[in-house]
């Protein structure tokens, strides 16, 4: 997405989340009783304050009055594979987490953020990531008298 | 004099052993996590919200006071020395802090910060506690309606004033409040917004979404640009105290910062960054050396330091007396008040009075510890910035997971926090402020209620808003703060049309 376009699509983003909210709340069903302060008037208002925030912010895109990093000429394109990394780690971590449990899991990701944070050392980043999960966990599970559920290395301790 | 005893009996309470070490813990936490740039208070106390199940009240809230304060502390350490000013607040600290740095007297600058910051909670404890029951009184008159409209002020407020776009800082806020309605309507039972899904019905968790924002997102941010910034601390050298020169040139900006910073931030629409940067101007105008303004000046550090540490203490008054939060961290309290039963307002003077003054007291011991164990301790906290920036950040990732699935042992909220960290990435990237979102999701639900209360009492008419002279009186400001930018830049561009 270039330096111009991107502005427009945020702003198209923000007027569809307020037709979607407007939509939405015509579904949500009106008690009578309530019919004159019911559970829609603030969601409407939600809805039409985002579709003219949407309609404002397509004007700033168009009069090129969107300072920010993303318009910014001077300022680095975003480091797609860095981010792919982190993002991969998140996504593993959502996959696995309910078959290995937190510890495993939590490890797994916390090597891919270090690899997409150009660490060169990934054995080190497992085992302090190994040893960090274990730590969170024991303090978690332990501190705070939280159940964090159960997973390969969880049901050992 | 009833507030001073009362303020007595908070320290009675505040300086048992057990809370004691609260404050302490809370206020080593607050700098270590201070000092790391991209993490703040509000980030940390979402964090440690679970807390609130174990502990009782009096010791949460006096760790997350320590927090607090402590975090700014730390805040200014690093914009004093790598130039990353964490906080929309430092960045005024950034300016003439790390110049100082750079000419080697980083030390008197963390100096003047520390006890300027310590001079001004001394004084915003005083302020909070004679201002507190004051605003207590006038609070007991408010009707639902005028309840509404300072809700939307501070609404209005903390979105516009503070952020480079009202649009943007308007649309975040939107976004806070639609977040705010998820969930089960609680006056009609209604769901909203719930997509059919049973976890959404409870409404999203406000840990959730503070730590995805400022977590993850901040995460996902740097990954995308770390690599083409690159930062340097600057080592402390020489002398870590200061002469009388900076004595003599500090003692004013402490002050004045002081009296500008809290006033405001004890107003309804509060806010640390406007005092720091009144305070950073009055003091170049009167500075004997406006000339050193730019390249170090004391007075630009020490003035600006105060202003914020005051404002920040300001911020109580609004969120003790009426329950009002001002900024993202004061939001996130709120809800840790929810977390017990508990409804910040003017009853809870009367009704927890050993909450309310323990917290007060424990304050001022936060400022005190923060005295004793940082500036001694300054050589130690700048290591933390050695941490190897891959390990810190999936190190953070790793506590943010644990923060959300360790509560709900639920992957769609595992989702929801990384779906709102892409979504945190990008506000960043087009320059959307976060707060408003954290202020929106957390104050909306209240400001909903408040609203519907008062139409139900004039029995579904509006003009009730616009007939209450202190309702018409609030509106009328926030109105006023949204449009005065807009005339603002109507007159300039009229103005460069004519020229």
């Amino acid at each position: 997405m270039s330096r111009t376009t991107s502005p427009y699509v945020v702003a198209l983003l923000v007027v569809a989340l307020g037709l979607c909210v407007v939509y939405m709340t015509t579904q949500i069903s009106v008690p009578a009783a309530y019919a004159k302060v019911g559970p829609t008037v603030f969601p409407y208002s939600i809805g039409v304050a985002l579709l003219v925030l949407g309609g404002l912010l397509l004007i700033d895109a168009w009069r090129q009055r969107w300072d920010c990093e993303a318009t910014d000429p001077a300022s680095h394109k975003p480091d797609i594979v860095s981010m792919s990394w982190v993002l991969a780690g998140m996504a593993l971590n959502l996959a696995l987490i309910g078959f290995v449990g937190f510890i495993l899991s939590s490890t797994v990701m916390f090597v891919f953020i270090a690899k997409g944070f150009s660490a060169r050392r990934l054995w080190l980043a497992a085992a302090v990531g190994f040893i960090l999960a274990l730590i969170a966990y024991y303090g978690f599970a332990q501190v705070l008298g939280l159940r964090m559920g159960s997973g390969l290395i969880e049901d050992l301790l | 004099m009833d507030a001073f005893a009362s303020l007595l009996h908070g320290f009675s309470i505040a300086l048992t052993p057990v809370n004691l070490l609260w404050g302490a813990v809370g206020v080593t936490l607050g700098t270590a996590v201070g000092v790391l740039p991209g993490l703040g208070p509000a980030l940390t106390i979402a964090m440690l919200l679970p807390i609130t199940f174990q502990v009782e009240p009096t010791a949460a809230f006096i760790l997350f006071a320590g927090i607090y304060f402590g975090a700014m502390f730390g805040g200014s350490t690093t914009s004093i020395l790598i130039n990353t000013p964490g906080e929309s607040a430092t960045i005024i600290t950034a300016l003439e802090g790390h110049k100082m740095a750079r000419n080697g007297r980083g030390g008197p600058a963390l100096a003047t910060a520390a006890i300027g910051s310590f001079v001004a909670g001394t004084v915003g404890v005083i302020g909070v506690t004679l201002l507190a029951p004051v605003i207590v009184r006038f609070a007991l008159s408010l009707g639902p309606a005028d309840y509404f409209a300072l809700m939307v002020l501070a609404f209005i407020t903390v979105s516009v004033v503070l952020g480079s776009s009202v649009v943007r800082g308007l649309t975040a806020l939107a976004l806070g409040l639609l977040i705010g309605l998820v969930g089960v309507d609680l006056q009609t039972g209604q769901a909203r917004f719930a997509f059919g899904q049973m976890a959404l019905l409870d409404g999203i968790d406000v840990v959730i979404v503070c730590v995805g924002l400022f977590a993850v997102g901040e995460t996902l941010h740097l990954a995308s640009r770390y690599k083409s910034t690159k930062e340097e601390i600057i080592p402390i050298k020489g002398s870590l105290w200061m002469n009388r020169e900076d004595w003599s040139r500090s003692w004013k900006p402490w002050l004045r910062g002081t009296f500008l910073g809290f006033p405001i931030g004890a107003m309804p629409a509060g806010g640390a960054e406007i005092p720091t940067f009144l305070s950073y101007f009055v003091e170049r105008k009167l500075s004997k050396r406006p000339e050193e303004f730019g390249k170090g000046a004391i007075e630009g550090v020490a003035g600006p330091e105060a202003a914020n540490n005051a404002s920040a203490a300001g911020v109580f008054v609004p969120l003790l007396t009426l329950g009002l939060p001002t900024s993202a961290t004061a939001a996130i309290m709120l809800s840790a008040f929810q977390s017990y039963g508990i409804n910040p307002g003017p009853q809870l003077l009367t009704t927890q009075p050993d909450l309310v003054w323990g917290l007060i007291a424990s304050l001022y011991i936060g400022n005190v510890l923060l005295l004793v164990l940082n500036l001694p301790l300054v050589g130690l906290w700048v290591q933390i910035l050695k941490i190897p920036t891959p390990y810190l950040y999936a190190g953070i990732l790793v506590f943010a997971t644990i923060g959300t699935y360790g509560i709900s042992q639920s992957v769609f909220d595992l989702a929801l926090l990384y779906g709102i960290g892409v979504l945190g990435f990008f506000m960043r990237r087009f320059d959307f402020p976060t707060s408003p979102v954290i202020i929106g999701m957390i104050l909306g639900p209240f400001a909903e209620q408040q609203f519907r209360r008062a139409m139900t009492i004039s029995q579904g008419d509006l003009t009730v808003f616009l007939t209450r002279p202190i309702s018409v009186t609030l509106l009328s400001i926030a109105l006023l703060a949204i449009l005065a930018p807009l005339i603002f830049r109507m007159i300039r561009s009229s103005r460069t049309r004519t020229a």
